[in-house]
């Protein structure tokens, strides 16, 4: 006798059958090797199961009375049939294509499959099923710069029922590119007030030339709540002039196609202090310290290397007078 | 004039020249090139002043076309003959400059025209300034795009 699923409604009353023995046969159930103690009722050949609810899953097995041959496997599933989905899609390989997702709004609790149909000036488009997500597939767009919508319905299925959900959309509010990558910022020598930032352009962007990206950068220091934002066309690379001396600050990059669609997220975000000067970083240090004799720590805010030898030699030069003075002249 | 907010909505003229900019800038020497992108330059400032005017001229007509989702009829099939943006890229690709070129000049030309009888038929002093203002730079992008094609040789496309 061969495994079968069965599947079955909550909170539904159900029967299971042994096999195709007639109703005067006797047999004895068993789930997962064990008795059935859940409410039930055994007329014949079948088991009744009243109001089913997940804890009625598991493999049934029935035997026939008196010797207790095995004369069916039935593995039941209780689950619900499918209901509305939402649907989004976008595109973020412009103009190449799209992808659409869906999400159920209730779960199943049993295999379920999904049919997804595109139509677009009347013809249906070839649907791709995504290799990784499950809920997930891609369309080429079949031309650009199309003033007719995409309309896109998905259909769930499985062993209890069917359900259908669409959404139409145009071209052009889909867009959204992945954001910006490998961005990168550095302090610049000698000027406390500037970071050089530079990125590049989502790798998932197929034709950066025809379709150009302008981007948007934001950026702030630890320390504040606030965001500082350039909006910037085109170019790739932008120096903040207007940064705190000796900070550290959070920057990121956002992208989006020079005239349609919406921005990108935010990309990871990078860290940069601005430079300071090696007195000034020697002060800080010093005036952070409580006791004079102790090493300045190696913490340095640049790339370059902390000056760990040459400041315990400059502080042995300069007493916590002479350091204090100094102070004095360099703010 | 459901044909020509259609057209406010679908026309990506832009990205047209665009396309022509990206292909032709290699091919051509110094003056030729700049002469390229100072006609794309036109262009980006002609759809910055479109957007401005469709603002304006949805506002001017009133509900429900000045509302902000306003979206207008999209035809759904091609039994219409509203002339199209719609591009099949591998085949825009494959096209010559001559092509190219004389595609932007005839979807300019349709879009002067479009304007042009907007500009009649309004009503409002200011918008009509703005309106034929358009036009200008429009007529001015349709003259360059023709010096262009005479400095490359190609033969003008006939006016229609």
């Amino acid at each position: 006798p061969n495994k079968e699923n069965q599947y079955e409604k909550m909170g539904s009353d159900v029967t299971m059958l042994c096999g195709s023995l007639d109703n005067s046969t006797s047999v004895t159930w068993k789930v997962n090797g064990t008795d059935v103690r859940a409410p039930h009722r055994v007329e014949g050949p079948r088991l009744m199961l009243p109001k089913v609810n997940s804890s009625h899953n598991g493999l049934y097995s029935c035997f026939q009375n008196p010797h207790g041959e095995r004369r069916d496997s039935i593995n039941l599933r209780i689950g619900l049939p499918p209901r509305e989905m939402s649907i989004t899609c976008r595109s973020n390989t412009y103009p190449k294509g799209f992808y659409c997702s869906w999400q159920e709004h209730y779960p199943t609790f049993i295999p379920t499959m999904f049919e997804v149909d595109v139509q677009h000036n009347q013809r249906s488009l070839d649907v791709q099923d995504d290799p990784v997500h499950k809920n997930r597939c891609h369309v080429r767009f079949p031309e650009v710069f199309s003033s007719f919508l995409y309309h896109v319905n998905v259909t769930a299925v499985n062993a209890l029922g069917k359900a259908s959900s669409t959404f139409s959309f145009e071209e052009s509010t889909i867009v959204k590119p992945d954001p910006p990558e490998r961005v990168v910022a550095t302090p610049v020598r000698n000027n406390p007030r500037r970071l050089e930032v530079s990125w590049n352009s989502p790798s998932t962007w197929p034709d950066i030339n025809s379709f150009p990206l302008k981007y948007f950068l934001r950026y702030r220091p630890l320390i504040r709540e606030q965001w500082q934002h350039v909006e910037l066309s085109d170019s790739t690379t932008h120096t903040i002039t207007d940064a705190y001396a000796g900070k550290e600050y959070i920057i990121q990059v956002a992208a989006k196609d020079t005239e349609i669609g919406t921005w990108s997220d935010w990309s990871v975000a990078v860290h940069a202090t601005t430079w300071i000067s090696e007195i000034t970083s020697l002060l800080k240090d010093y005036y952070l310290k409580t006791s004079p004799s102790s090493v300045p720590s190696s913490k340095a805010p640049q790339k370059a290397e902390p000056p760990v030898g040459r400041a315990a030699r400059v502080l042995t030069f300069f007493s916590p007078l002479m350091l204090g003075m100094l102070l004095l002249f360099m703010w | 004039w459901e044909f020509l907010l259609s057209f406010f909505y679908t026309v990506r003229y832009p990205q047209l020249v665009l396309l022509l900019a990206a292909a032709a800038v290699s091919a051509l020497d110094a003056s030729e090139r700049s002469s390229i992108e100072s006609t794309y330059e036109l262009t980006k400032y002609l759809e910055y002043q479109l957007k401005e005017i469709k603002d304006v001229y949805l506002t001017y007509l009133g509900p429900p076309f000045n509302e902000k989702d306003f979206s207008p009829p999209r035809p759904n099939s091609t039994a219409l003959t509203l002339p199209s943006a719609a591009t099949r890229l591998e085949l825009w690709h494959g096209l010559e400059n001559q092509a190219r070129l004389a595609q932007n000049q005839r979807a300019y030309s349709i879009l002067l025209a479009a304007v042009r009888e907007l500009a009649r038929s309004t009503l409002c002093p200011s918008l009509k300034t703005s309106l034929l203002h358009f036009c200008t730079g429009l007529d001015g992008l349709l003259g360059s795009i023709s010096a262009l094609m005479t400095t490359l040789g190609y033969a003008l496309p006939a006016s229609s």
